[in-house]
């Protein structure tokens, strides 16, 4: 009863997209930077996570974030032949289109899995894509998880009741 | 055209003895009858007299190569299917085994294994590197015929019926990591799947944990992944997972014109680039 009631209240919520950005220490997320300090307007989904170089993105760090409840992806890096380190993104290009490809496979929205470029002056650019990552994201409604029935998901963690539920 | 199971049994008896004869092997390792099981096994044959223990069957599913890590240092005799050479072949180009340790018993035109979807949709028939072979080769033409029209796995379904194909076949999971220890490209010592710092996989078993461990697992195989179909044959509940490797190994193809295990001097999917490599789907 109370779980059906809070669903139903969730639902009627709008849907405020959750996003988790692996921005590249020497360019994205500079641009992140350049946005901010230039007073440039985009939307506050993203949470921005700075990691060296997208060389060093795990693609498992993008499944656990999705497994943990983010409703999208974004990772920029250098432009090609711009990287720090010389190479790191040429890297990233091939493990990140294997990674969409297994994900889409598997039934993954690719709207959700957003993949860019972005030098330390692009401020601008960066505020761009951030809004068109959130379009798309929104597109494509509220992340239910790698299943297709959460109900089987929802049945095995029935065990667990959150404080207060019976009050 | 693909050898009959007797015949290459029979030659593979004879080179065996030979095998012994030129080389000081440490053991030769094969096929055999399991005592007890009445399968076919892999068996570890140290004399020359226990040439006749050899055989190959229909269901001479395990995979070998593996077993060779845990003896490398020393030389050691191998029977490998095509699918096995392959495998062989990709230690070699990751520097995980010396090709100077190695005397490989090759099984050319290999006529598959029953029961296994990958046989199926073979494109290496004949084994990549040798230094003994069994059995005619197959020619490059009679293959191509063979896989005129064959699709693989799911090719056809959409991302939708995927996603509900998946969900059914992994709610069946119980995580015990059959597939990836029967997997011949999969030999890391320390697996992501027991690390718990960090911990990749969480405790306990639920439907989306399974299908976390598939994907997860399946994210390591790209460029590895020789589509020997040995993952599937293992699961004790029949889970139908190869079709997610299979397509990553097809997309590598594609995309990259990469397959495993096909040169020992080939470099790793993931430890080389090109530089007008294709960006699909991504943003501009």
């Amino acid at each position: 009863m109370a779980t059906a009631r809070k669903e139903k209240q969730e639902q009627q919520k709008e849907f405020d997209p959750k996003i988790i950005a692996f921005l590249c220490n020497w360019c994205s997320y500079a641009a992140a930077d350049l946005a901010g300090s230039s007073r440039l307007q985009y939307p506050s989904n993203i949470r921005t996570i700075r990691i060296p170089c997208t060389g060093r993105l795990n693609p498992l760090l993008v499944i656990k974030a999705l497994n943990k409840g983010a409703d999208g992806i974004l990772v920029s890096g250098c432009h090609p032949g711009d990287c720090h380190y010389i190479d790191g993104n040429y890297y990233a290009r091939r493990r990140f289109t294997m990674l969409k490809d297994l994900l889409e496979f598997s039934g993954v929205e690719p709207e959700r899995l957003n993949f860019t470029w972005c030098s330390a002056a692009e401020g601008r650019r960066f505020a761009e894509i951030v809004r068109k990552v959130v379009d798309r994201v929104e597109s494509v409604g509220p992340w239910q998880g790698f299943l297709s029935e959460p109900d089987v998901v929802a049945e095995k963690e029935a065990g667990e009741i959150e404080d207060g539920e019976f009050l | 055209m693909a050898n009959s199971y007797n015949e290459i049994t029979r030659e593979l008896q004879e080179i065996a003895a030979e095998v012994f004869a030129e080389h000081d092997i440490k053991h030769l390792l094969g096929f055999g009858r399991g005592e007890f099981s009445g399968l076919t096994e892999p068996v570890f044959l140290k004399k020359p007299e226990e040439a006749e223990r050899l055989i190959f069957q229909d269901d001479a599913a395990p995979m070998l190569s593996k077993y060779l890590l845990k003896y490398k240092p020393d030389l050691q005799a191998v029977v490998a299917k095509p699918c096995d050479s392959r495998a062989l072949a990709y230690y070699i180009s990751e520097g995980k085994i010396s090709r100077d340790n190695l005397v490989i018993i090759g099984i050319n035109g290999c006529p598959g294994i029953a029961g296994n979807t990958a046989c199926d949709e073979c494109d290496t028939r004949n084994p990549v590197i040798v230094d003994y072979t069994v059995g005619e080769e197959m020619s490059q033409e009679e293959l191509e015929a063979e896989l005129e029209g064959v699709k693989y796995l799911l090719e056809d379904m959409s991302p939708a019926e995927r996603k509900e194909h998946y969900s059914r076949e992994f709610s069946r999971c119980t995580q015990c990591y059959a597939c990836r220890d029967a997997c011949p490209v999969c030999y890391c010592d320390h697996c992501y799947v027991e690390s718990n710092q960090p911990e990749w996989l969480e405790e306990g078993s639920s439907a989306d944990k399974d299908m976390i461990f598939h994907l997860m697992r399946t994210m390591h195989m790209p460029g590895r992944c020789v589509n020997c179909g040995a993952c599937e044959m293992a699961c004790p509940e029949g889970i139908e997972m190869r079709s997610m490797t299979t397509h990553l190994y097809h997309r590598a193809k594609e995309l990259y014109n990469y397959r495993p295990g096909i040169s020992p001097e080939q470099s790793t999917l993931f430890s080389d680039f090109d530089k007008e490599d294709s960006e699909p789907g991504f943003l501009q």
